[in-house]
């Protein structure tokens, strides 16, 4: 230690606990101060001062640091100058609403992606920040990223996940060699494990369950035969007929739910057998269809999963014919009465018996029988999904323009995709304008509109603008921002021509 | 007066959302009666209210008016207007609504008015030297104060200072503020603040304390102190230069190049900083100052070439300095003017230090410098040394535009960091 440098720390030690206490030191000779006569608290502060000065001006600059390696050569070239000015708009100052934002966004980058361009450098961290608190936008980054992109996530732990390849993303990993490792792991695990690997690969997660059915719990029996349904073939029959004979009860449930949906299998043939027994055509002047309810079931009706009666428990014999008309083929209906599904409902007199085919239908996700019973005037909003999707359009078009009550518009306008079919649109916009407007509708529809609403219904969301109740502020709100959609919809595409 | 871009209407918003708000507006729907002349944009626009808001815009200031009851400043309705106008949506119109020349009559007048005062009290030097004089009495009694109280502080020492409660601080603080010491009262709060927030607090507070024991002894030496170093100690304790004061002293035209320009906000006062070279090397920097709902200046966008004069107040290089008139002209250049490396720049912070011990800010125009981690915080670098950078720089952006390569960077040095504000690539020039 030189000289100065002790008397730096000497200094310092005096501060600490007062001139008072502790006599400040004598500066050494090279720093030339003279203040000998002054009081010690001033010959501290002096030496304080020089102390300050010394130690800033002295102070060397640190070595050099290990670059990190660069970022490798463009091949893209940048977006221009508009489209640029686009995204840093809606990053930095979104003219639009969060959800229309995040849907302009991807849509920038899927543009930006096809016409072979790159996000400029100077957007990437902001573009990268925005993504990473969004799944939607995260899945649109790919190559419009360019080779600095790539480069820059490799680098901050935060965007670290942004570019995952596909296999790597969370939720839909499989691991190669589940299927050895699936005896050991612990029964939540198995459980997820087996969900996916059979997404992955169907057959081969039959087998393993086959080969493993005796030695794994009930339990993880019943979770791994409801896991059954994607890739559910005729070759998982053998599989579930076995299931049925299970000791444990959640096992067997489980297998007759996943047979329900196999209309083919031999369980549902015997289904078929049972309902033909109770089904009998009458009538001369209209033909209509009677329906019986069954007989106590015998022990292989049980064993196909109906209900089994219980000492002391006085059972509906309708329950047994409820899970007779669910399992058995929809066919069998057709079959006895020689007639299309729309004609064969109108032959239905039961609602009960409507009801439970109903929900046949949607068991077998039946596109044909779906579109007989919306005809047939089956108000369950989940036949829409079935339905192919002008018709489906068409029948909410129908739904909006008549009565909305008892209907979960609101649910059945947020899960119809986007954008609307102008006729849906129109037909929203008719219904939450005017004196006699839906308030309740409005309310439901006014999130929505923004992002559902097409580009050529300008002329009627204008019109709709001077018509909207007093009080609806925020279908104001929603309609003007449609409109300024649009209008950013556009020059997004004109940026890109 | 040319047009601005959007960003310059971006930077005068008082805060994003203000901004996003503006957006919406900014469309012709709800705009009646607009009209720009050379110095006023105005316009009618439909809020929610019956009465249309009147907005206008005074350009030069610039200067906001709004009807509406908004407190953020400029108002949605001024940005919005702005946008328009930036646009070209706006046009030329002969007749100024009647709403916006009223407005910037009264302004011309009340600007009119402290110019005239001054020049009405001039005329009496005898009044003006005896309020000088009662001026610096203050103050000389308020520095040997203050050397009392740090005599005291040092006796006791550091330990002991740091088991005060703030008001020790604060109360030293305000008596500097009565005294007319204001700068010196800002250093003691700051010094009340971090004594506790930070890890090596001895350390910081023996060289705050021997800082303000430099400061008020180069006070007390004034008499025998050249025009320069007499600056330097005005600005120390806080005795500003008024504008109208430099105004017309050393003027030097331009053109100047933005090197970088930095906005800070304290949460009291807002600050910018705009760093400008000359053709020659000289470095200058502008200050601009507003309070709380109050609006900077317009920012000048980095790289660009003004051509403007630039008053220059006295004290030692870098200079502080004021544009004499808004700037116009602006040429952008992409050659980063003084390119140096490091530690060139270390050296001449030394230098700086040896003038004037108490600066600490520093312009560095760094010649191909790098970027490069340090465990999770990242350096600046170049062949002949490196720096950490400071708090809330960049980071990302300058590692966006560099791609890891040597790139020209200008910023500040302070305290030992480095705070980049802006990059000079081969082709453009982005302010960070």
């Amino acid at each position: 230690m030189s000289s100065v440098d002790q008397w730096l720390a000497d200094v310092a030690t005096s501060a600490l606990v007062g001139s008072a206490r502790r006599e400040p030191p004598p500066a050494p000779d090279v720093l030339a101060l003279d203040a000998a006569d002054e009081p010690a608290e001033h010959r501290l502060l002096a030496s304080a001062a020089v102390a300050d000065a010394l130690t800033r001006a002295g102070a060397t600059l640190p070595p050099p640091s290990d670059a990190v390696l660069a970022a490798a050569a463009e091949v893209r070239p940048p977006t221009g100058d508009r489209a640029t000015q686009l995204l840093t708009l809606l990053l930095t100052q979104s003219p639009v609403s969060r959800q229309a934002r995040d849907e302009l966004v991807v849509e920038w980058l899927r543009l930006a992606d096809e016409a072979g361009l790159r996000v400029p450098w100077h957007l990437l961290p902001v573009l990268l920040d925005f993504a990473a608190g969004r799944r939607a936008v995260a899945e649109a980054l790919g190559a419009q990223l360019g080779e600095r992109g790539r480069w820059l996530v490799g680098l901050n732990e935060a965007w670290s996940d942004l570019l995952g390849d596909d296999a790597a993303e969370p939720g839909s990993a499989v691991e190669l060699d589940w299927v050895e490792a699936w005896p050991t792991m612990s029964s939540a695990e198995a459980v997820t494990a087996f969900a996916l690997g059979r997404r992955a690969d169907p057959a081969a997660a039959r087998d393993l369950l086959e080969a493993q059915w005796s030695t794994v719990s009930a339990k993880l029996r019943a979770d791994a035969v409801r896991a059954l349904g994607p890739g559910l073939s005729a070759a998982d029959e053998p599989l579930l007929e076995r299931a049925l004979d299970d000791r444990a009860k959640s096992v067997r449930e489980a297998a007759a739910a996943m047979l329900d949906r196999l209309p083919g299998s031999a369980r549902a043939a015997r289904m078929a057998d049972r309902l033909r027994r109770l089904v009998q055509v009458r009538g001369t002047l209209v033909r209509h269809l009677e329906v019986d309810v069954p007989d106590t079931p015998d022990e292989a009706a049980v064993r196909d999963g109906l209900t089994a009666p219980a000492r002391g428990v006085a059972l509906a014999p309708t329950v047994w014919l409820s899970q007779v008309v669910r399992a058995a083929p929809l066919s069998t209906w057709t079959d006895i009465t020689g007639r299309s599904p729309a004609a064969t409902l109108k032959m239905v007199r039961d609602a009960d018996v409507l009801g439970w085919i109903t929900e046949a239908v949607l068991d077998r996700r039946d596109t044909d029988w779906a579109v007989a019973c919306v005809d047939h005037g089956i108000p369950d909003q989940r036949l829409l999904w079935l339905l192919p999707e002008e018709r489906r359009a068409r029948l909410l078009t129908d739904w909006v323009t008549g009565s909305t009550a008892g209907r979960d518009l609101r649910g059945l306008l947020t899960q119809a995709p986007r954008p609307w079919p102008d006729d849906l649109g129109r037909a929203v916009l008719t219904r939450i304008q005017g004196e006699k407007a839906d308030a309740s509708l409005g309310h439901a529809a006014a999130p929505l509109l923004p992002v559902a609403l097409g580009p050529r219904l300008a002329p009627e969301i204008n019109a709709a603008l001077s018509r909207l109740p007093e009080d609806a502020g925020h279908l104001r709100r929603a309609l003007t921002e449609t409109l300024q959609l649009h209008a950013f919809r556009t020059s997004l595409t004109e940026a890109f021509r | 007066m040319t047009r601005w871009s959007a960003s310059q209407v971006t930077e005068v918003a008082p805060d994003a959302s203000s901004m996003a708000a503006a957006r919406k507006l900014a469309v012709p729907g709800p705009w009646r009666e607009t009209g720009c002349s050379d110095v006023l944009v105005w316009g009618q626009c439909q809020g929610s209210g019956k009465t249309p808001y009147q907005v206008s815009v005074d350009l030069v200031g610039p200067a906001y008016r709004c009807s509406c009851p908004s407190r953020k400043f400029p108002c949605k309705h001024a940005l919005a207007l702005l946008v328009l106008w930036s646009e070209g949506v706006i046009d030329e119109s002969g007749r100024i609504a009647a709403f916006a020349d009223e407005w910037a009559t009264q302004r011309a007048e009340r600007a009119a008015t402290p110019a005239r005062g001054a020049t009405g009290r001039a005329p009496d030097p005898a009044a003006r030297a005896k309020r000088l004089e009662q001026r610096l009495a203050r103050m000389d009694a308020g520095v040997e104060d203050f050397r009392l109280w740090l005599a005291d502080l040092v006796r006791g020492g550091l330990a002991a200072a740091r088991t005060q409660p703030y008001s020790y601080w604060d109360t030293a603080a305000a008596r500097l503020v009565d005294a007319q010491l204001p700068a010196l009262a800002e250093r003691v709060r700051e010094a009340g603040s971090q004594v506790h927030a930070r890890r090596e607090w001895a350390a910081y507070l023996l060289s705050e304390v021997g800082r303000w024991w430099t400061i008020s002894s180069v006070w007390q030496a004034r008499e025998r102190l050249d025009d320069v170093d007499l600056a330097e100690v005005r600005v120390a304790v806080g005795w500003a230069q008024s504008s109208e004061e430099v105004r017309d002293d050393d003027v030097r035209p331009g053109p100047w190049t933005v090197l970088g320009a930095v906005r800070t906000d304290d949460g009291k006062l807002q600050q910018q900083r705009t760093w400008l070279a000359h053709d020659d090397g000289e470095v200058v920097a502008v200050l601009d100052f507003a309070g709380y709902g109050q609006a900077l200046a317009v920012p000048q966008l980095s790289g660009a070439r003004l051509d403007v004069d630039v008053a220059r107040y006295p004290g030692a290089a870098p200079r502080r300095a004021l544009f004499r008139d808004p700037p116009t002209g602006a040429e952008p250049v992409t050659a980063l003017p003084g390119r140096t490396s490091l530690a060139e720049v270390h050296a001449e912070a030394a230098r700086l230090l040896g003038r004037t011990p108490w600066r600490e800010r520093l312009p560095a125009p760094l010649a191909d410098v790098r970027l490069v981690p340090d465990g999770s915080q990242w350096r600046v670098s170049d062949a002949t040394g490196s720096l950490p950078l400071a708090d809330g720089s960049p980071v990302w952006t300058l590692l966006a535009v560099s791609g890891g390569e040597p790139v020209d960077v200008f910023g500040e040095v302070e305290a030992g960091t480095f705070r980049p504000l802006a990059v000079w690539l081969d082709d453009q020039v982005v302010g960070l």
